[in-house]
């Protein structure tokens, strides 16, 4: 069983998140991306990425910044809510 | 023959207390303390139970539950390990896997016929004819095999924790103990876990000349009892161990799920045996086995031992055995090594030592022992010694399981004759022969230093890094203990009937890595998972491919590395259900309940869940409908509030629709694509403010939709408040001619069509309950769809039936609502589509807006809009057998698949069966006539129509009479708990608590450690928006900053912060200000938005409560932060929020889903009873807990 130490939320399990992967919102423009590779086209390449990971009980999403190569999570962020400006 | 002795120092035996169990018909007596195996051997039995294969008698060999020669079933259970199973009383066990009973066993023959049943024999000589297979499998299954599960008896389950340490021990020999007296004495807390039925490991029955009082390991123990920070767990064994130091710790009542900062591994090695002809004989034991049944049960294992020697420590077991008073006589020296003078006390003791010997074979007589061939002094002397047992000491190999699973690495060290750690990732920690040290006192110094690594860890100052003890200098196994004979039989894998010959076999065919070699002769793979045989098997591929130990590596030892009961695994049942706020009535009035994701709903209103009677019933619920008046349950929609300045930001990104044009006090249908385009969700859309906007989703993904809304709000920074509203809500469409009559009567809104027209949202009262009403058309009549607070829907749901009853009012159910919708051709999301359909494909292109810049989706539906393939179509079917129609059949034209049915119904205004089909697009023209596969392959004409099949000009939404508001006085409709049912009647009744509808107790309350307390009469406030800090500081009141925080108010009360801009306040039990602020009154200001919240709310009173949050909850637990400590998190597979009230007891408080609740109070209710716990109510509060 898996666990890391979340902001805001303290030392939880996974199983608590879902986890939905490198994420990027819908471009007004796409550039020299065709829509088919923009929506279909992903990497497995092992590497540092950035996951949202959504906790439901507390409806907050996490930016994960995780190596899928080793599995380590290398830092954790509130994707809304951090300290008000 | 009696084989007990006399009390013995040390032994395990409670000789108070004596009883008999049956053993294959035959009475045996038993002490406390004894095992079934110990107080078989004690009766002077020795054939125990028939081998897997071959069925050959077997005996003991290690009584330690490193092997699987003994397993026995029972009336209650099976597959038992005899060796580590206290009999019970007057029970009856008799040998898995026999024809016939143990001595008379039928499949004896099978030993008869072994030449020609090879290892993996079954695919070699049954796979011609292939359709004679699958009987010589059942054949052979039958013959082959371990227990039959017993019929009688329930399934049982066990409760499955989770525990929070810092340093795990596994093991509780000499190093494991040293590690945990260290660890403990630096003030961790620490979990000491092993095997056996009591600690100590080796020290308790073969000891040598080290700790030979005892004294050391008592003390050890002594200190470990005393301490408050250490939990020992013994006859229970960590069965795996998993990411981030998580080890489940399988024990006679269920998994205990450790979760260690450091771990130390000090499980020890398991001994190993000798490979030659007849080894398996019942006599034939390892040395340990031998010192168990001396030492630990006072059995005297033989009259005339032989002792196996391989290595120099066999010759201290043989002297210490025999000085125990073991009738010990030989020893057979396998070329140890042992030291000239080492022999000679041997000697001196009155041994008899047979140097530079060979096994040649083990002899019997009546399927025992009797008697052992030797070849000595380098092959000049054959002898046969007689004897009744073999004792066989020619070395240990490591229990590195768990080692290896933690990511360790192994390599062999030849000089020891043993795989030792050579890469152990961050927080694991090898000790004592598991490391490679085997004398008593490195061993304690290795756990000592273990000890150490580990609590610096866990972030503990240690003095000074320990340095690790040197390795031993002698082998601790014998270099190659297999010694083959010309007529076989020399077993390899006790478990799984293997000898020399298949393993030969299997390298002579090609399978000669480890890995192949395994699955090719299943070696490693019976229930004893290799311990006794792994290590034998890797010697002998070596041999026979002529590779040393490293080059043939070793198997995987995947979880777990010993069988783990069922029952441990499945752990209590939490299926869950969420209930609408209107369960109990559907029940009480012939509801038939179906799953429905992960709802309940009624499919229909009958008095048999026949499907005649359903028919019956969705006819008369239609017709009703269509010309009278119905009412059903929708609570099960997902609602949300979105409330802030962007809110319109958040809509137009989220759905391909437009809002430009949604005027306040107006709503319109919006479906919600992916990137992708696909269709994932429908609704409707009520706009109530300028920036305040109310969201309806289907059933099954209101919890997507949140995530989703979150997720934009997030990725685009938007400045909004996304409310979940889903379950704090209920909703009933009320839907008929006669629906604005009906409703009429007991809503203040004006419901006149020119005042409230189709698609229109209003917020008023309904029988005296705020509301919020919509004018929605999904069923095809004129029709209300009312949301308002879950715990009086259900009193409004009756008021409605109540008034309606003049009209000819009928619920109906979800049945009944398919058939309406279908007749009107509207489209169910995830019904009449799936993950590949997009609104082009369902007549929602035009919905589909092309002037926005920048939506989800936008880019995947500019091109699907271009190029339609597929249409959703209506068709009427008329034949005889269109009733055999049924959803997912497919359309067949031209003998290739060209679409499916996705909806069909039989509709009473059309006359004929109706539905929808997904089909090619050039196929979707209305009057073509397509075939319908039916399940019989018969081809079924039906013909496309143009959809509605009813009201195509809704002409239906004008029905009925306009009326006036109604003038009556409201009801005074009172709240209900969602678990008001859940009290037995039998003690407890109900009470108005606060407006709300609560259990109160009868009569005196019982005794009880714990207690679980509804508490719904508590008001509840969600404050939402920009706005919300000044509306609190214009209360006086200061808020928590960080989000996931709370701050406590008065006695009880409690405000959270829950998400960006959305505040909880929790009212208290007794009246005061933090009471008035929950009573706020609810409504909507230009930035800030007050809901009254509905949550069910548990008060959980008592200590007790910490080992069921323990099962239940896999965070872990909050005992370090100071109350509230709040936290939103997942119990019992519900998402619910947890605090705890300060107090003289200890107090938790549950905020969970209304939906939730009934599900919620009866896990907790009933994990409470087995901890001797009660059920209390509201008022019993401050008594309980002394406020």
């Amino acid at each position: 069983m898996k666990y890391a130490d979340f902001p805001l939320l303290g030392r939880r399990p996974f199983t608590e998140f879902s986890i939905s992967g490198v994420l990027e919102p819908e471009p007004a423009e796409l550039g020299e991306w065709s829509a088919a590779r923009w929506v279909f086209e992903r990497s497995s390449v092992p590497r540092e990425r950035v996951e949202w990971w959504y906790h439901g009980a507390s409806r907050l999403w996490f930016r994960v910044r995780r190596d899928t190569g080793s599995d380590v999570i290398l830092a954790i962020e509130p994707a809304r809510g951090g300290p008000r400006p | 023959m009696i084989r007990r002795l006399p009390p013995r120092e040390g032994e395990w035996l409670d000789r108070s207390e004596s009883f008999s169990f049956l053993f294959e018909g035959e009475p045996v007596q038993a002490y406390a303390g004894d095992t079934i195996t110990s107080a078989l051997a004690a009766s002077g039995r020795r054939s125990l139970a028939r081998s897997f294969k071959y069925h050959r008698a077997r005996g003991i060999l290690s009584l330690a539950n490193h092997d699987a020669n003994v397993l026995l079933e029972s009336d209650a259970a099976t597959n038992i390990r005899a060796d580590v199973t206290a009999p019970l009383p007057g029970a009856h066990y008799r040998a898995v896997n026999t024809f016939g009973g143990l001595r008379h066993d039928a499949g004896r023959a099978l030993g008869l016929l072994a030449p020609v049943l090879p290892a993996g024999f079954y695919y070699k000589a049954f796979y011609r004819p292939r359709f004679l297979f699958p009987w010589w499998e059942k054949l052979i299954r039958h013959a082959a095999g371990l227990g039959h599960l017993p019929s009688a008896g329930a399934p049982s389950r066990q409760a499955r924790r989770h525990a929070w340490c810092d340093v795990l021990v596994v093991g509780a020999g000499a190093s494991g103990l040293a590690a945990a007296a260290a660890a403990a004495g630096a003030g961790a807390r620490v979990v000491l876990v092993d095997e056996h039925a009591r600690p100590g490991g080796r020290l308790n029955h073969l000891r040598a000349h080290e700790d030979s009082d005892g004294a050391w390991r008592a003390a050890r123990l002594a200190e470990l009892a005393a301490a408050d920070n250490v939990t020992v767990v013994s006859g229970a064994w960590a069965a795996a161990f998993y990411a981030d130091r998580c080890l489940p710790l399988v024990t006679r009542d269920g998994i205990l799920l450790v979760h260690a900062s450091a771990v130390v591994l000090a499980c020890g090695c398991y001994e190993q045996p000798a490979v030659f002809r007849h080894n398996d004989l019942p006599g034939v034991m390892l040395a340990g086995a031998a010192a168990r049944l001396l030492r630990l049960y006072a059995v005297q294992p033989c009259d005339a031992g032989v002792l196996l020697a391989g290595t120099p420590a066999a010759y201290h077991d043989a002297l210490e055995l025999r000085a125990q008073g073991m009738s010990l006589e030989a020893l057979v020296d396998l070329g140890s090594g042992a030291p000239p003078a080492l022999v000679e006390r041997a000697r001196a003791a009155g041994l008899q030592v047979f140097e530079d010997a060979v096994p040649l074979e083990a002899r019997s007589r009546g399927g025992e022992l009797a008697g052992l061939a030797i070849a000595a002094h380098g092959g000049r002397l054959r002898t046969t010694i007689d004897c009744d047992a073999v004792l066989m000491a020619v070395g240990v190999a490591p229990a590195a399981g768990l080692l290896v699973q933690a990511g360790g690495r192994l390599v062999f060290e030849a000089r020891l004759g043993q795989h030792v750690p050579a890469a152990l990732p961050a927080g694991v920690h090898a000790a004592g022969s598991l490391n490679g040290v085997h004398a008593f006192a490195a061993r304690v110094e290795d756990g000592v230093a273990a000890a150490h690594a580990a609590l610096a860890d866990c972030g503990r100052a240690v003095a000074a890094a320990t340095a690790r003890p040197a390795r031993a200098q002698q082998p601790v196994a014998h270099a190659y203990p297999v010694f083959a004979h010309p007529r076989g039989k020399e077993f390899v894998d006790f478990d799984e009937d293997l000898t020399l010959v298949d393993l030969r076999t299997a390298v002579r065919e090609g399978f000669d890595s480890v890995e192949l070699m395994k699955r090719y002769t299943t070696i490693g793979m019976g229930p004893s998972q290799g311990k006794l045989s792994n290590v034998n098997g890797i010697r002998v591929l070596a041999e026979l491919t002529g590779r040393d130990i490293d080059a043939v590596g070793a198997t995987t030892p995947r979880p777990f590395v010993h069988p783990v009961p069922m029952a441990a695994l499945a752990g209590r049942r939490l299926r869950r259900a969420w209930r609408t706020p209107l369960d109990a009535w559907h029940r009480a009035h012939g509801g038939i309940m179906q799953e429905a994701g992960t709802w309940l709903r009624p499919r229909c209103y009958a008095a048999t869940s026949g499907q005649a009677a359903r028919a019956a019933a969705v006819a008369r619920e239609h017709a009703a409908v269509r010309s009278a008046v119905g009412l059903i349950d929708v609570s099960t929609l997902g609602k949300i509030e979105i409330f802030g300045p962007d809110a319109v930001a958040l809509l137009e990104y989220a759905y391909p629709c437009s809002f430009a044009r949604l005027a306040q006090g107006m709503t319109r249908y919006v479906f919600m694509t992916d990137g992708s385009g696909t269709l994932i969700d429908d609704g409707v859309c009520a706009c109530l403010g300028a920036q305040h906007y109310y969201l309806t989703t289907t059933s099954g993904q209101s919890q997507n939709v949140v995530r989703l809304l979150e997720l934009y709000a997030a990725e685009l920074a938007l400045d909004v408040a996304i409310v979940e509203r889903s379950f704090a809500l209920g909703a009933i469409n009320l839907a008929g001619p006669a629906a604005r009559a009906v409703l009429a009567a007991l809503s203040d809104i004006d419901l006149a069509a020119q005042a409230f027209p189709y698609l229109a949202c209003r917020e008023g009262a309904v029988a005296g309950v705020p509301a919020r009403v919509m004018r929605v058309g999904f069923v095809g009549e004129l029709g209300y769809e009312i949301h308002l607070p879950a715990s009086r829907t259900c009193a409004v749901w009756e008021a409605l039936m109540e008034v309606g009853s003049a009209h000819g009012i009928a619920p109906f159910g979800v049945d009944t609502q398919r058939l309406l919708r279908l007749e009107k051709g509207h489209v169910i999301v995830g019904h009449d589509t799936d993950g590949t359909t997009n609104p082009f494909e369902v007549g929602l292109g035009r919905a589909v807006t092309k002037s926005k810049s920048r939506h989800v989706g936008r880019h995947a539906l500019g091109v699907l809009g271009t190029r339609v393939t597929r249409r959703l179509a209506g068709f009427v079917a008329r034949d005889g057998r269109a009733g055999d129609i049924a959803e997912c059949l497919l359309v067949i034209e031209d003998g290739r698949i060209a679409g499916r049915v996705t909806s069909v119904g039989a509709s009473p205004v059309v006359g004929a069966v109706v539905g929808l089909v997904m089909v090619e697009e050039a196929l979707a023209e209305p009057g073509r006539r397509l075939h319908v596969r039916l399940v019989d392959g018969t081809l079924l004409a039906i013909e496309v129509t143009a959809t509605p099949f009813y009201d195509p000009h809704n002409a239906r939404q004008d029905a009925g009479h306009d009326v006036a508001a109604s003038t009556a006085p409201a009801l005074q409709v009172s709240a209900e708990s969602p678990v008001c049912e859940a009290y037995p009647t039998a003690d407890f009744t109900t009470v108005v608590l606060n407006g709300t509808r609560l259990a109160r107790r009868r009569g005196a309350r019982p005794a009880a450690r714990a207690w679980l307390l509804d508490l719904a009469h508590l008001p509840l406030r969600l404050v939402v928006g920009g706005g919300a800090s000044a509306w609190f500081a214009a209360r006086e009141l200061a808020v928590p900053q960080a989000i996931q925080s709370a701050r406590l108010l008065g006695t009880d009360g409690l405000v959270a912060r829950t998400h960006v801009d959305e505040f909880l306040v929790v009212g208290a039990s007794r009246a005061g200000a933090a009471d008035a602020l929950a009573r706020a009154t609810p409504g909507r200001d230009s930035d800030v938005l007050v809901l009254a919240e509905e949550r069910a709310h548990f008060a959980l009173v008592g200590a007790a409560w910490a080992t069921i949050l323990a099962e239940l909850c896999a965070a872990p637990p909050d005992a370090d932060a100071a109350p509230p400590a709040w936290r939103a998190l997942r119990l019992a597979h519900c998402e619910v929020a947890l605090w705890r009230v300060p107090g003289a007891l200890p107090q938790w408080r549950v905020l969970a889903s209304p939906a939730d609740a009934r599900f919620l109070f009866d896990t907790l209710a009933g994990c409470l009873a087995e901890q001797g716990g009660a059920l209390a109510t509201a008022d019993e509060l401050p008594a309980l807990t002394g406020a």
